[in-house]
């Protein structure tokens, strides 16, 4: 009872107070519609980018439309102007990046980036901008190659397809030339077999011919009997002894006559027979030179076969080497029909990333959570510590002092005012959060104030124990300051604390801003309720933060007594 | 037959640190009186008055109140002491008669019509038509009445008023120690510390001179200004802090 009229008391107070109620109800309403106006915008602008390029055809490839380009002649320049802060950011272009082929720019060299690192959020945001830009030219023109590329190649590979037909053509005219070649060798070949015995007779007949002089030595032995006729002849004639010896003259000359006919005979046969012979001889000199020409004609029949045996045999193996060369081309034309032009942008990025944010929504929406926890740290911690040492500081505060009342009724009555006062703001806070900014507060509306009481609960102790330790307005009021500044810094809401050096993370990761946050995050954020770690650590720091509060008290009191 | 006190001090001794501020004090307040507390900045008047008040607790000696010993129960010394400060010791920003009902449920009042009794309370200080207003928004006299008022909630036997007249005109001054006397009548018992020496020599009927953490003087101001053969109590007790 006595603390409700505490509360009552207290209440009525800061309400009536127009300062503090303007800041109860404008406040966070201002605060959170000028957080979320601030952080809506999702685009960098107003950047004044700084180049060092004489080529201003860099222009188009960067494709900077979030604020001004300015030109400088050299990096210290642009150096210059972002020492003061006239220029964000500056890009220094290597000699001679724009090269025209083909009517078309690329863009080749390096890019050198100066950026102010103390503005690291900016700076991270230009650089990732840039990069973006000038990857995604980059890429295209890769892309742009590459296509033209495959391009060629396919036409190659239309062209070698067409090639191979062709030596498919050529190998089927190969084997019909290869089939002629085998039906005239073998032609040729039936040919030299059916000539080859008849050229052997003929060979024969020569041999017999050019080695038989019987007929040259039966004319020469007729000449040689022609003449011993005749010696024999002419000899009976003058010889009567002769005559006497036959006993008969009649005889004698009629045998002389039959010599002398036989020799006539003789003579003319020896003549026909020189002739003959002559003829014979002419005959054998005209065989031998037919023979000759035969033999030329089997020379060349024989090589002729040869020949195209050796053709056929070059044919065969010309035909396989074709047929390898086929083997091959098919096989390097099944590799190069794969290189497609859409298979351009694989080859040019062939890891292939997709970067899958768990949530799509505003800057503001995701932010909530953060300037959730960063609002009630704030207000609570300064708004508590505030109140506490009004009311410490308050003419009032003797006379309630001294009322028999215990201490824990005031403790506990600010405490409570503090906590109904600064709900009260954050309920402003949801609803504007609710209807202005889409966030979904109503869905897990229970555990979101469930967790935003234990926070409030826990930075209002805060702000309280700091008021009852140090009373003057001035130093309490700095020390809060400066504790909900440390607070704050020591989170990831400027530097992650994953970069902290490991004692610091160690303090970071325990920070109750921190846990605030995680927890909001994951109530709000995600509708998951893995948030009960970071409640139960919360309410370990409320629960030490209370004890501190009670010994701050106690020693108070001991200090009146 | 000797009267006896309602609320007695017996050698009272009070530090702070190394620096005694009271010192073996020995004082008897007696019912319906208006006791004046005097004594020059820095004698150990505000912390006598606010061990009277409960606020400090006395490192040795005894309370004791209508003759029991209430040393050690700080809370029976509050419920019985009311006490008005020199600096307006209520909330502005409530109005006068949520001032008076805070504390009187601060203290516990729980009768049947509190509203009845507070405004009551009011109309005794002549405060009742403004009895809705924000306590910041009335005059100075307003405010000292409140004050008084607000002391007067949980009906305690003795009031304690710190330099009550501070800032007030002498039309109100007079005004305001009706409104005492006009308690004392009815059987309150007034301690009271004012640097204006002729309030006191006019309402109260004792005084204690406080000077250096012990009483220098206490007795009944008629006589302290004959045994210093002072017309004034002023003179008085500039004789007795002088000594």
């Amino acid at each position: 009872m006595k603390i409700l009229n505490e509360v009552i008391k207290n209440i009525k107070i800061i309400v009536r107070n127009w300062t503090s109620l303007s800041l109860l109800v404008l406040g966070p309403l201002l605060l959170i519609l000028l957080i979320g106006f601030a952080f809506s915008g999702e685009e960098l602008h107003n950047i004044n980018l700084g180049i060092i390029s004489e080529d201003k055809e860099i222009e188009h490839i960067l494709n900077f439309t979030q604020g001004n380009i300015n030109y400088f002649e050299d990096a210290e320049s642009c150096i210059e102007k972002i020492k003061e802060s006239n220029v964000h950011i500056c890009l220094e272009f290597s000699k001679n990046f724009i090269k025209t082929s083909e009517e078309k720019i690329i863009p080749t060299g390096t890019i050198n980036f100066y950026y102010d690192p103390s503005d690291k959020a900016l700076a991270n945001l230009l650089i990732e901008g840039i990069q973006k830009s000038l990857g995604l030219k980059a890429q295209e023109i890769s892309i742009t190659s590459a296509k033209t590329i495959f391009g060629k190649i396919q036409t190659l590979v239309v062209f070698l397809v067409g090639a191979k037909e062709d030596s498919e053509n050529l190998i089927a005219e190969a084997y019909s030339i290869r089939k002629d070649l085998v039906e005239r060798r073998d032609f040729l070949t039936n040919i030299s077999d059916n000539f080859n015995p008849t050229y052997e007779t003929i060979k024969n007949l020569q041999n017999i011919i050019n080695t038989n002089n019987d007929f040259e030595n039966s004319v020469s032995n007729l000449d040689e009997g022609i003449d011993k006729i005749d010696l024999f002849i002419n000899s009976s004639m003058n010889y009567e002894d002769i005559t006497n010896l036959t006993n008969t003259t009649a005889n004698i000359t009629e045998l002389n006559l039959l010599l002398q006919s036989i020799k006539q005979e003789l003579e003319n046969i020896r003549n026909y027979g020189y002739i003959s012979v002559s003829y014979i001889n002419q005959t054998r000199e005209n065989i031998n030179l037919l023979i000759y020409q035969i033999d030329q004609i089997k020379f060349y029949l024989d090589e002729e076969i040869k020949r195209t045996d050796d053709n056929i045999a070059k044919l065969d193996k010309a035909i396989a080497r074709i047929k390898e060369i086929n083997s091959n081309l098919d096989t390097n034309l099944e590799e190069l029909g794969k290189l497609k032009p859409e298979l351009s942008k694989d080859l040019i990025n062939p890891i292939t990333t997709e970067f899958n944010p768990l949530l799509k929504e505003s800057n503001i929406y995701l932010l909530f959570p953060t300037v959730l926890t960063t609002i009630i740290i704030f207000i609570s911690m300064l708004f508590s510590n505030i109140v506490t040492l009004s009311e410490l500081n308050s003419t009032a505060y003797l006379r309630s002092f001294i009322a028999p009342v215990k201490r824990y009724v005031f403790v506990t009555g600010i405490f409570l005012t503090n906590v109904i006062i600064l709900l009260l703001q954050i309920s402003i806070l949801f609803i504007v959060a609710q209807l202005n900014f889409g966030v979904n507060i109503l869905k897990n509306v229970k555990d979101i104030y469930f967790i935003t009481i234990i926070v409030i609960a826990l930075f209002s102790l805060i702000g309280m124990l700091i008021a009852y330790r140090f009373k003057s307005q001035q130093t309490s009021i700095l020390i809060t300051t400066f504790i909900t500044l440390i607070i704050f810094l020591m989170s990831s809401t400027v530097v992650p604390v994953e970069l902290m050096p490991d004692a610091v993370y160690m303090f970071a990761s325990l920070n109750p801003y921190v846990l605030g946050q995680a927890a909001f995050n994951k109530i709000i954020l995600f509708g998951s309720y893995s948030y009960l770690n970071e409640v139960y650590t919360l309410l370990i720091y409320l629960l030490i933060v209370s004890l501190g509060l009670f010994i701050v008290l106690s020693k108070e009191r001991t200090r009146n007594h | 037959m000797k009267e006896i006190p309602i609320l007695e001090f017996r050698n009272i001794n009070k530090s702070f640190k190394d620096k005694t501020v009271l010192k073996d004090l020995d004082l008897s307040v007696y019912s319906k009186d208006i006791l004046a507390l005097a004594g020059k900045s820095g004698s150990g008047k505000s912390t006598l008055m606010k061990v009277m008040i409960g606020f400090y607790k006395p490192d040795s000696g005894s309370i004791i109140y209508k003759g029991k010993n209430i040393t050690d129960n700080v809370n029976e010394l509050r419920k019985v002491v009311g006490f008005t400060t020199q600096e307006n010791s209520f909330y502005e920003n409530l109005t006068l008669i949520e001032n008076l009902r805070y504390y009187a449920k601060l203290y516990d009042i729980h009768k049947k019509d509190l509203n009845s009794y507070l405004s009551s309370i009011l109309k005794s200080v002549e405060l009742y038509n403004s009895k809705d207003v924000l306590a910041g928004k009335v005059s100075g006299g307003m405010k000292r009445r409140l004050d008084f008022a607000i002391s007067l909630v949980h009906e305690p036997d003795i009031l304690v008023l710190d330099e009550p007249t501070t800032g007030l005109d002498p039309l109100l001054v007079k005004s305001f120690w009706d409104i005492i006397k006009k308690f004392r009548d009815k059987g309150k018992t007034i301690i009271v510390t004012s640097h204006i020496f002729e309030e006191l020599d006019e309402n109260c009927k004792r005084i204690c001179v406080l000077d250096k953490g012990s009483f220098t003087e206490v007795g009944e101001i008629d006589k302290i200004k004959s045994k210093y053969n002072a017309a004034k109590l002023s003179e008085a007790f500039e004789k007795i802090v002088s000594k």
